[in-house]
């Protein structure tokens, strides 16, 4: 008998639309990871990022009895979910007072309270500076291919480019990126 | 080893798979391109540097496994709130079909509600009919003639829609200059002029790919133009002097539509093949458009009569202060007057007045004067008409012999 690791995405997501909670479980043990670095690099507080992880898997769960294979590839859509739980999650901030915005300013500290501050590391915020003076593609593509550690294919799934445009953008990204870094 | 720079974005891509997978060292990767060092190795850095600081954005330990837990059983929750699939059972029938009832009940509504915007639509449409320029219903009744066109996909169609549409366009103009409107006449003319234009484009076009059928749509167009050319001759003659050259224009536009179409026609059949045959249609035209007398200045009423036989027809015209349009026909030649018969063409009563009969084409009934509306001649005869006309016999027709006046009769 097959172990659940075992399976494809496409079986396990095909187990899960039937209702097995443990089939979704696997998927979300699969991706947790690289979808958690993909939103805490964009946001200061970890457990912002933490809460936000499972809210982008519960709406994934929520939107899985529409989803179809031959639409995107799963990754794509769980990416795709992820940015818009992102954008709810600015919105609902900005409402409460604070200006922010996926693509003009979207790591700002949320909760700029002393204790959660302390927890910041200075390394932390650093590369969030650097990351945050890209071009929101630059900086999707970098956080992609060397947090998320996602391969070019699927970069270029996630992104909706073909695979060629992802290694150009790539390479741009990675100059602009040496240029901050030789400027700090 | 030289590259192309289009490539450098492949060769990074292969340098930094094989650092990152371990299978790699920048310095080993960076040995195989000599010449690209300078360009790569600032790249692999900042590549290496941005995933050198990966480990800062790794979750807590416990956080996967804790957080997996959660979501299971929030899940486990969700799915519990959930129905189960109803099985059948009358009640649920019952229930379902209670709850139906208000989506037909909406149904209904819309379906109303559609019928009511139907008839609204359709009885506006209906009242637009009979408009004239300056009239609140009349862009509608462009509108419509615009769907007409749209809808209809054939040129043959279309050439016979406008042709229809240049006739709705006279009528009006008989209606502006008798209802004194003449601010209206200008634009009016105008659409006319495009109108026919438009229809004798599609009669070419027709023409062009299949002369079949371009033949008889020829033949009505220029027919409706002659009779519009009679109307307009008259209705120049009936307005006032300063309003003249604009339903003169209106002249010159419908008679350059009859050159174009017999031209049109003579290149489509030889003139040759037809037997040449009388016509007393122009006979009429003569005789109603030289005995009207317009009053000067606005024409209150034309009444125009029609007399004589099919073989003695006289016509005369006169203009009276009423605001009556009156036309009597008696009788009209029906369609036993046209000769089927070759006559000798030194018989033929010649036509005193344009347009002239084409030699080669036999008169067709729709030729013939006769009332439409105000003072257009009618395609269609009355039944006074038909019981004065003479019954053919099987080896004479009879034939226009005006008696009233010095025109050679026609012998048999």
């Amino acid at each position: 008998m097959p172990k659940w690791q075992d399976l494809e995405d496409i079986q396990l997501i095909a187990i899960a639309k039937n209702g097995e909670a443990e089939a979704f479980g696997v998927l979300y043990e699969r991706y947790a990871e690289s979808i958690f670095r993909f939103l805490y690099v964009r946001l200061s507080n970890r457990l912002d990022a933490e809460d936000l992880t499972n809210e982008v898997f519960m709406r994934v769960w929520r939107s899985l009895s529409g989803y179809r294979e031959q639409g995107i590839p799963f990754l794509a859509f769980l990416f795709r979910i992820a940015r818009n739980a992102l954008i709810d999650h600015y919105r609902s901030v900005s409402r409460s007072g604070e200006k922010v915005s996926i693509d003009d300013n979207p790591v700002q500290d949320l909760h700029p309270d002393a204790g959660e501050a302390a927890m910041t590391s200075l390394e932390h915020q650093e590369v969030r500076e650097v990351l945050d003076q890209l071009r929101d593609d630059y900086r999707t593509v970098l956080v992609l291919r060397f947090l998320s550690e996602l391969s070019p294919d699927e970069t270029a799934q996630v992104m909706g480019r073909s695979p060629g445009a992802v290694r150009v953008l790539q390479h741009r990204a990675l100059t602009a990126l040496r240029s901050l870094i030789e400027g700090t | 080893m030289a590259s192309a720079p289009k490539d450098i974005e492949k060769i990074l891509q292969t340098c930094l798979d094989s650092i990152l997978s371990g299978r790699g060292t920048i310095e080993s990767v960076l040995a195989a391109y000599p010449d690209l060092e300078d360009v790569l190795r600032p790249q692999i850095e900042a590549a290496l540097w941005i995933n050198a600081r990966k480990k800062m954005f790794d979750p807590r330990p416990e956080f996967i496994s804790e957080s997996r837990k959660r979501l299971e059983s929030q899940i486990q929750k969700e799915l519990a709130k959930k129905p189960a699939p109803p099985r059948f059972t009358l009640q649920g029938f019952l229930q379902s079909l209670q709850e139906r009832r208000f989506a037909y009940q909406v149904a209904l509504v819309l379906i109303l509600l559609f019928a009511f915007i139907f008839i609204s639509v359709s009885g506006v449409a209906y009242a637009a009919k009979e408009t004239v320029p300056g009239d609140i219903l009349y862009p509608v009744k462009l509108m419509q003639e615009r769907v007409e066109v749209t809808f209809t996909l054939s040129n043959k169609g279309k050439a016979q829609l406008y042709t229809g549409f240049a006739q709705r366009r006279l009528l009006e103009i008989q209606v502006l200059v008798l209802e004194g409107r003449y601010e209206y006449l200008q634009p009016t003319i105008s659409l006319y002029e495009d109108q026919i234009g438009e229809a004798i484009r599609l009669v070419n076009e027709v023409a062009r790919n299949n002369d079949s059928e371009a033949q008889p749509l020829a033949t009505q167009l220029e027919d409706t133009l002659s009779g519009q050319t009679m109307v307009l001759e008259i209705l120049s003659k009936a307005v006032p002097q300063n309003r003249k050259a604009e339903i003169d224009k209106a002249v010159e536009i419908s008679r350059d539509g009859v050159g174009a179409m017999q031209e049109l026609r003579s290149n489509i059949t030889p003139q040759s093949t037809i037997t040449p045959s009388p016509s007393i249609t122009y006979t009429n035209t003569q005789t109603l458009t030289s005995t009207i007398t317009p009053s000067p200045g606005l024409i209150q009423t034309i009444t125009a009569s029609l007399t004589g036989s099919p073989t003695n027809l006289t016509t005369s015209s006169s203009v009276t202060p009423t605001a009556i349009v009156q036309v009597t026909l008696t009788p009209t030649p029906a369609n036993t007057l046209i000769p089927t018969s070759t006559p000798s063409p030194t018989n033929v009563p010649v036509p005193t007045r344009t347009p002239s009969p084409i030699p080669t084409q036999p008169p067709a009934i729709t030729e013939i004067p006769s009332p439409i509306a105000t003072v257009q001649p009618s395609d269609t005869p009355t039944p006074i008409i038909t019981e004065k006309t003479p019954k053919p016999t099987n080896t004479h027709r009879p034939s226009p012999q005006p008696t009233n006046t010095n025109r050679p009769t026609e012998k048999p």
